[in-house]
């Protein structure tokens, strides 16, 4: 596998780095703002955070948990600054215009939209981004304790709204 | 669980090409150099140390890396009106009615908790973490937190304890040692525990260790608690009722402060201090008798309950 140097570096070394994280930060972004167009502003905005910070990473890991923190602190920031509802209802969140092709895909994102976001997060990191529950407390500065309870009820919320075992066990 | 279904809905979530355009755009100016470190010049002079220790403070705070940056500036709180222009006292419209309920009113006392109310992050540039094993906890503990007297019907799921210890890298002194195990019913595929009936609180126990002393990031409305003694060992048995869901949106809970719960299910726990180390063992949905059962097992006998043991 290609490495990518720890060091932000040049324009080139922060291209890259945006290109295997940049559906990370934008589906993190989108998940917490449940904005397309505010995630896109959130991911300039971490990218350009990570370029003018040059910071040294200690390994990938490191980096990869920067990038999550940033995306949580600025999706945070783009989310206090819009007035807007915490958690909008499945039935208007089913009113948004549907950010994927299958209509599938759209109820499942919109029943996970209409979660709590101390629910939709662990959740979305779990399932999309193949974290571990670790990692997610880390990202989110929770227990991993806190990250399983939450999960729990989120899950079974999700049952209840999609009538199906989309986010069980197989 | 719908591993195509997630991985198509996360190939099509990427940025519009508009937002990547501009990226690459704003990545072509040139690169905005770093205001100088401040650990550079640590060492120098008094009022830099006096910047590192309001940084680090700040950083704990804010719970994030110190990123050197021009300063920030300090508002001045607007103060707060409290009279009109026409210098009459400001009054609320009389059709409020403002009602506390005291009893759901405690003290602030999640010290697991920054004033903002995030739980408390350690920053890994200054703290060492590692991560509790089943050695480890053996190790630092002394046994393994698993009690001899787990309910029937319970399990820990193969799942060993968790839980983090933390260095200061200066000093080498541990500032946190919380570690935990649980015993459930049933588990997720993540380890996190499983109801398994139709309540959706999993039945269950953890058990929690600190020889500092337990954070807590949550406060349980205890409405009754007491003090006895087990094997010369005085532990205090807590109880808490707490609502679980679904909740009707149509019906307020007597109380009027939150939606009419599905149910309401008991939280026991038990607290005390053996050996120097400060242990809290809580009960979902179990029996008072199992909770009492299980401390003394964790107190009493490693090697298990008597037979003759009974609780009354």
């Amino acid at each position: 596998m290609e490495t990518t140097p720890l060091r932000t570096g040049g324009q080139e070394e922060t291209e890259a780095v945006i290109a295997r994280y940049q559906s990370m930060v934008y589906g993190l972004a989108f998940a917490k703002t449940g904005s397309g167009a505010d995630a896109d502003d959130v991911f300039q905005e971490v990218f350009l955070a990570y370029w003018n910070a040059q910071t040294k990473f200690r390994d990938e890991e490191h980096r990869k948990a920067w990038l999550l923190r940033t995306t949580m602190n600025l999706s945070r920031r783009v989310t206090a600054a819009t007035p807007r509802r915490k958690n909008v209802p499945l039935e208007d969140a089913e009113a948004v215009a549907a950010p994927f092709r299958e209509e599938e895909e759209n109820r499942v994102w919109a029943a996970l939209q209409s979660l709590p976001e101390e629910q939709r997060l662990p959740i979305y990191l779990f399932y999309f981004e193949d974290l571990s529950t670790e990692a997610i407390a880390k990202a989110l500065r929770v227990r991993p304790g806190t990250v399983r309870m939450r999960m729990t009820r989120g899950r079974e919320r999700l049952r209840t709204l999609l009538k199906g075992d989309y986010f069980d066990e197989s | 669980m719908n591993h195509k279904l997630f991985a198509s809905m996360k190939e099509q979530l990427n940025p519009s090409l508009q937002a990547q355009g501009s990226l690459h755009e704003a990545l072509s100016q040139p690169v905005k150099r770093k205001s100088i470190s401040w650990r550079k010049y640590a060492a120098v002079a008094a009022c830099a140390a006096l910047v590192i220790a309001a940084g680090s403070a700040f950083s704990h705070l804010r719970g994030g890396p110190f990123h050197p940056g021009p300063p920030v500036a300090v508002a001045t709180p607007t103060p707060v009106p409290t009279s009109q222009p026409s210098g009459e006292p400001l009054h609320p419209p009389d059709e409020w009615e403002i009602t506390i309920h005291w009893d759901n009113v405690v003290v602030n006392e999640a010290d697991g908790l920054t004033p903002d109310a995030t739980r408390l992050y350690r920053d890994p540039e200054l703290y060492e973490e590692t991560v509790f094993d089943l050695e480890g906890v053996r190790d630092y503990y002394g046994w393994s937190l698993a009690p001899a007297y787990v309910p029937d019907g319970l399990t820990g799921g193969g799942h060993g304890p968790y839980g983090s210890l933390f260095r200061d890298r200066t000093t080498g002194e541990v500032i946190e040692d919380q570690a935990g195990r649980g015993f459930w019913v049933d588990f997720w595929e993540d380890g996190s525990p499983k109801s398994d009936d139709d309540i959706v609180i999993p039945k269950g126990f953890t058990i929690t260790a600190s020889r500092l002393g337990i954070l807590h990031c949550c406060l349980l409305p205890v409405d009754q608690a007491y003090t006895t003694d087990f094997c010369g060992t005085a532990v205090t048995l807590s109880h808490a009722s707490l609502p679980y869901g679904p909740f009707d949106p149509e019906k307020m809970d007597p109380s009027g402060l939150y939606h009419l719960p599905a149910g309401y299910y008991d939280i026991y726990v038990a607290s005390f201090t053996l050996d120097g180390v400060e242990y809290e063992i809580q009960a979902d949905r179990l029996e008072l008798e199992e909770l009492i059962k299980i401390t003394a097992s964790a107190i009493c006998g490693r090697s298990g309950l008597p037979a003759s043991f009974t609780v009354g």
